[in-house]
């Protein structure tokens, strides 16, 4: 129940944020029309407030937290972050490779068999498919 | 309505080599990925997206039906081989599937799978194909005061019924609904909520959202769940009785008043946004359990329930497309995904699809037929190979999934910018699921908001901003009066 209600909160802020701090900046604010564009998103965050509020007075639904598993998720994300990174400053090329051994070691993936069909085979066989096949260009 | 030689030349389109040739690969596809737990029909659908740009949009979207068709039938595997459903659909079909298997009676059960998911479908795409167009000559009738109508009722039920609380499915709702308002601004043209990303300008771009929600935030978890254990997809059960491996046209037969009745369930079910396959697969199963003599034996191995789960499962699939071609409203995600191989093509969902586009929508309809055998002929000779297939790992299984996002979205998007929007709502959407937060009926409304716009822009100006106008349009009266009772009704339930 208090993590349905700290969610609900979350969205109340959200909600409050966007009206007070983001549209008042991010969207032009026109007077004539029936739906200007300030309206429906304006609509959207005060229905976030008001659904907030009632998921927190009445909170329902299931929520299963473990902290291993966020935490991991966090460690997998920022490596496809840092491969972005890779893809921008060095190409699909070079950068494939060690992303998807860096993915599979994180798994706990040691046998060498499939280590060089992940690392080697698939970024292979991508490439082969778009820039051969589909005649498109990878980063 | 649509004129007999286009229905023939759409046909006959559905029947061209290339077409013919990328529909059997989508099933191929789609049936090797069902069959890997966590993967499923609609991730590959997302990712597969991106590389149906080269193509022609009949040659794409047939590749599509193919994959997700593919993956209706290749889910039933290691739901009965392990007990580990490839994908949600195929939950019910464990409970019945995985004893034969424990039995030794694996293959006779998957061909069961097979044939039932077969029947189905094709029971409910011809039922698609007899409806929609006289649904969409209805739904033209519709001006953009019962079309908002229809939308806000689709949004309740949508919200109503996905998920395990109604509110979360309506904060979902609210913030798709949020991200569709991010770009030009559709009445005056301005720009909004760009925060100085001049990409943003025409929205947040569809493949790197779907594919962040969708694919993304599932492989973050399966990630989150497999590290430090390298284990093989699935492990298939030694004790198999040759005897036992084969389904006879006799065992086949004895199901078809089960099969018919889940096809039935899963057709109704199907063309109603927001019931997914999942409740209608429960359903068939409850109500065969129901009619069947030896109701005891369910839940211990009857071939029965197998043939009751994949038929409905697998109806709704074809039913899904009714709202979505005759309305343009995605009743389910894979529908939606459809949707935004629609868009992305240049085409526009709805009514107008049978008048503007009706030589394409026959080549589909034709496809999905195509599908379905392919379905039945690949499965026959596949369902042995793919549970040997998938026995590789899944770190190999989700480093090439993660790679081939990030290429179909740099495909798509024609940069690192989509690429990095889609792991951002890829984290959105990992975060959403673990508070219990819809992800579906966020994708549902964020692919329905710029739509929802307009409509309600347009209403706005017919009514002249007065409610009590509504008077004039009394269709979309009874359809508020449903969209409400429908919120508190559902709501109540939950």
């Amino acid at each position: 129940m208090l993590v349905n209600r700290l969610s609900a909160s979350f969205f109340v802020f959200l909600g409050l944020s966007f009206i007070y701090f983001i549209f008042p900046i991010e969207i032009e604010k026109l007077d004539y029309g029936w739906v200007r564009p300030q309206t429906l998103p304006n609509i959207c965050a005060f229905l976030l407030i008001v659904f907030g509020i009632f998921q927190f007075i009445f909170p329902k639904g299931k929520v299963v937290l473990e902290f291993e598993q966020i935490l991991w998720s966090g460690v997998f994300v920022s490596a496809a972050f840092i491969a972005v990174f890779g893809f921008h400053k060095f190409g699909f090329i070079y950068t494939a490779p060690i992303f998807a051994l860096s993915i599979m070691l994180l798994i706990g993936e040691k046998r060498i068999l499939w280590l060089l069909l992940g690392v080697f085979l698939i970024p292979f066989l991508i490439l082969l498919i778009v820039e051969q096949l589909l005649g498109r260009l990878l980063p | 309505m649509v004129e007999l030689e286009i229905i023939l030349l759409g046909f006959g389109d559905a029947f061209s080599l290339q077409n013919f040739i990328f529909i059997i690969m989508g099933v191929i596809i789609g049936q090797f990925v069902g069959a890997i737990p966590g993967i499923g029909p609609v991730m590959a659908t997302a990712i597969a997206i991106p590389f149906t740009f080269v193509l022609d949009p009949l040659v794409g979207i047939s590749f599509l039906v193919g994959v997700n068709k593919g993956g209706l039938v290749g889910g039933a595997i290691p739901a009965i081989l392990i007990n580990t459903p490839g994908t949600p659909d195929s939950a019910a079909t464990a409970i019945d599937g995985h004893p034969l298997a424990k039995q030794g009676k694996h293959q006779k059960a998957t061909k069961m799978a097979l044939f039932s998911s077969v029947t189905g479908d094709t029971f409910s795409d011809l039922v698609l194909i007899t409806i929609s167009a006289p649904l969409a000559v209805l739904a033209l009738k519709m001006g953009p005061v019962e079309k908002f109508a229809l939308m806000v009722f689709a949004f309740s039920i949508i919200s109503g019924l996905v998920g395990d609380s109604m509110i979360k499915g309506l904060i979902a709702g609210s913030l798709g609904l949020l991200f569709a308002t991010v770009g030009l601004d559709p009445e005056h043209g301005t720009p909004r909520l760009y925060f100085g990303y001049f990409e943003l300008y025409d929205g947040l771009p569809l493949a790197s959202v779907a594919i962040g929600m969708l694919a993304i935030s599932e492989i973050l978890k399966r990630l989150a769940n497999a590290r430090g254990k390298a284990l093989p997809a699935i492990q298939i059960p030694k004790n198999q009785n040759i005897e036992d491996q084969k389904l006879s046209f006799k065992e086949y037969w004895s199901c078809r008043y089960t099969m018919i009745r889940g096809a039935l369930i899963g057709t109704c079910l199907g063309a109603m946004p927001g019931i997914g396959s999942t409740a209608a697969a429960f359903m068939s199963y409850a109500s065969a359990k129901q009619a069947s003599k030896d109701p005891d034996s369910f839940g211990k191995g009857n071939i029965h329930g197998v043939a009751a789960t994949e038929s409905a499962n697998s109806a709704v699939m074809g039913a899904n497309l009714i709202p979505l071609l005759t309305l343009g409203i995605p009743g389910s995600v894979s529908a939606a995904l459809l949707i935004s191989a629609f868009v992305i093509h240049g085409i526009q969902p709805g009514p107008l699809l049978f008048e503007n586009q009706g030589r394409l929508i026959y080549g589909l309809f034709g496809a999905m037929i195509i599908a379905n055998f392919a379905n039945l002929w690949i499965g026959q000779i596949g369902l042995r190979f793919w549970s040997k297939v998938i026995k590789a790992p899944e770190s190999i299984i989700f480093s090439s999934a993660l790679l081939l996002c990030f290429v179909g979205v740099f495909m798509a998007t024609g940069g690192l910018f989509g690429i990095s929007v889609m792991l951002i709502f890829g984290v959105i959407g990992f975060t959403m699921s673990l508070f219990g937060y819809s992800v579906v009926v966020f994708i549902i409304t964020f692919f329905l908001g710029k739509k929802f716009e307009q409509l309600l822009s347009q209403t706005l100006v017919i009514i002249d901003g007065n409610p009590l106008e509504l008077i004039n349009f009394p269709f979309s009266i009874i359809l508020f009066v449903f969209a409400l009772i429908s919120f508190w009704w559902l709501g109540f339930r939950k």
